[in-house]
């Protein structure tokens, strides 16, 4: 075993650096598709100023509440600062949180509470402006509603001494825990859906496809060692072929899945997403497998760089990635057990998959030992 | 000795070798010739354990062909007549590649030392940028790493000029006589025939080659 290792680092060592490339490449395409989905998500966000001359724990809500809208992007700035920003179409357009706002929040007065700035070119305006009013409003009601409970104690004598904030708190609670508007109806002990139907840009979904294609590009070493002329000292030698195989195949597995350490820990902290080790290992293992036999079938270059971008394509289907296929991939069990992307997002082993990848190998071992006997 | 028994080899229902039986002592150079296609590859290919054949048996030593496969092929270098070498490596890694999956450890100096003795000096260089002459002489040294005692060569100096076959005959004389080599080897070229074999056994029905060989008083055996 030892020396077809060594034997296999002589070839390696002259094809080092494409090596290292195919073997990063689903770690290296995943950061850079993140990183440009999110650019690109940011530069499609309205570039609005937040000038804020009081900082009460009213101002900090609203201030708090814009910056979690996934529409525009909040710069907090000196009202000069702002208006210069506008004036110069940095921003879009710039609000001005006015001193006394938690003062005037408190009395249910809406009036005069803001003031902003805009050019001819704040085609947002509008819209930002109606955002703000509606999480006032939304903040105001609070307040209104809280005071009225507090005066209805008051008035019924009750015992519960509950303070404003406490009122305002539970019902941020009920409004999460009940909102009509969103409800859900499944059966008992089924999993909750994911409530927008589409499935997030999660960085081991990427990896995912990335691996599969990358794999299959990787295992274009068994088609150029099974169709070259070096075979015919194989009988000659004290390995079997399908021996000098399989152990280069247990070999680039090993060098995967220490790479694919490398990628756990940078998605750890670059995304803080984990997945189980163990599902890990054997999504890996499927892969290499799977690669295996699909380029030992095909036995042509061309032909399984073509079938790996389909597989891919299909996978990336089959998950939602590309076009929301919704009660499709979520509801539909069999879709989920075919798609091993969807078993490793889910945190479980690819049993299935695998158990077929190895009843595969042996197939193949067979016929293997057949043609060199 | 290698001993041929009466072997025959069939492809569905053609007959390609009938009845073939000779023998081949240590320290021989055998050579092999016929018109294309009258079966001297399926007749190296049957010694070299890579074929079986239809009927008869062989014998390396006290070793079976077909019930002792295993330790016959530990015998046995195969020279295969397209190049069988690594092209991106280079001439050390070639060497280096086809020890580390040999029955036999060898020093790279031993590995060295093979090459040397062919002439072929350039251990360094990657296989791509080497002549045809040289390529088909780390062609040789490779199926030389485990020292064989039967070593089979099918055309092995077709396409080189005359220095290199020149270099490659006197070893293959010198790896018969001072190692007591059983050599069997395929060529077109009669020349080459004629000054390196010890017996020639010409396949196929055509007369041609026999004739020419028997005005060299050359010892042929026809099949």
């Amino acid at each position: 075993m030892r020396d077809i290792i060594a034997a296999r680092f002589l070839l390696l060592k002259k094809n080092a650096v494409s090596l290292i490339i195919w073997l990063l490449a689903p770690l290296l395409i995943t950061i850079l598709f993140l990183s440009t989905v999110h650019t690109v998500q940011d530069d499609f966000r309205v570039p609005v100023g937040v000038v804020l001359e009081e900082e009460t724990p009213s101002t900090n809500e609203l201030y708090e509440a814009m910056e979690q809208s996934s529409f525009v992007t909040v710069s907090l700035l000196s009202e000069r600062e702002a208006i210069r920003q506008v004036q110069q179409h940095e921003l879009d357009s710039a609000f001005v949180i006015k001193e006394g706002y938690e003062e005037q929040i408190q009395e249910g007065n809406r009036r005069d509470l803001l003031e902003s700035y805009y050019s001819d070119r704040s085609f947002a305006y509008n819209s930002v402006k109606e955002m703000i009013v509606s999480i006032i409003q939304q903040e105001t009601g609070r307040i209104k509603a809280a005071n009225t409970v507090i005066a209805l104690e008051r008035e019924l004598n009750g015992t519960s001494n509950w303070t404003e904030q406490e009122i305002i708190a539970k019902s941020r609670q009920i409004q999460a825990e009940e909102d009509l508007l969103n409800n859900e109806f499944r059966y008992m002990g089924e999993a909750p859906a994911d409530e927008s139907g589409l499935i997030e840009w999660n960085p081991w979904m990427i990896w995912a496809f990335a691996a599969m294609l990358f794999t299959i590009f990787l295992f274009d070493w068994v088609i150029k060692e099974q169709n070259a002329s070096v075979n015919i000292r194989i009988p000659f030698t004290k390995v079997k072929f399908s021996v000098y195989m399989l152990i280069n195949l247990a070999f680039y597995i090993i060098l995967l899945v220490l790479v694919d350490l490398i990628t756990y820990a940078c998605f750890y902290l670059l995304y803080e997403e984990e997945v189980s080790l163990l599902t890990l290992l054997s999504y890996r293992m499927m892969t290499c497998i799977l690669a295996f036999l699909i380029v030992t079938i095909v036995r042509k270059a061309y032909l399984s760089y073509i079938l790996a971008i389909t597989l891919t394509i299909t996978l990336v289907i089959l998950s939602g990635a590309l076009l929301p296929l919704g009660a499709l991939t979520i509801n539909s069990s069999w879709i989920h057990l075919i798609n091993p992307v969807s078993r490793f997002l889910s945190g479980e082993w690819t049993i299935e998959w695998l158990i077929i990848c190895i009843i595969g190998m042996g197939i193949w071992y067979v016929r293997e030992e057949r043609k060199y006997a | 000795m290698l001993k041929i028994d009466s072997i025959s080899k069939s492809f569905q229902r053609k007959k390609i070798i009938d009845k073939l039986t000779f023998e081949v002592n240590k320290g021989e150079i055998v050579g092999l010739v016929g018109e294309n296609g009258a079966g001297k590859s399926t007749l190296l290919n049957i010694l070299a354990t890579t074929l079986k054949p239809t009927a008869g048996n062989i014998y390396l030593n006290e070793w079976h062909y077909q019930k002792d496969k295993k330790t016959i092929r530990k015998h046995i270098g195969f020279v295969p007549q397209d190049i069988a070498i690594w092209e991106q490596l280079t001439v050390e890694e070639n060497m280096k590649f086809f020890e580390k999956l040999s029955w036999k450890k060898k020093s790279v100096q031993e590995l060295k030392q093979i090459c040397l003795d062919m002439s072929l000096d350039r251990w360094n260089e990657p296989v791509k940028n080497l002549s045809g002459g040289m390529k088909r002489k780390l062609n040789l040294a490779i199926s030389l790493i485990h020292d064989p005692a039967v070593l089979l060569l099918d055309e092995p100096t077709v396409g080189i000029d005359l220095k290199s076959r020149k270099e490659i005959g006197a070893y293959l004389r010198k790896q018969a006589t001072e190692n007591n080599r059983i050599i069997i080897y395929t060529s077109h070229d009669m020349d080459e025939i004629k000054e390196l074999c010890d017996r020639v056994i010409t396949i196929g029905e055509d007369p041609f080659y026999k004739e020419l060989l028997k005005e060299a008083g050359k010892k042929v055996l026809s099949f």
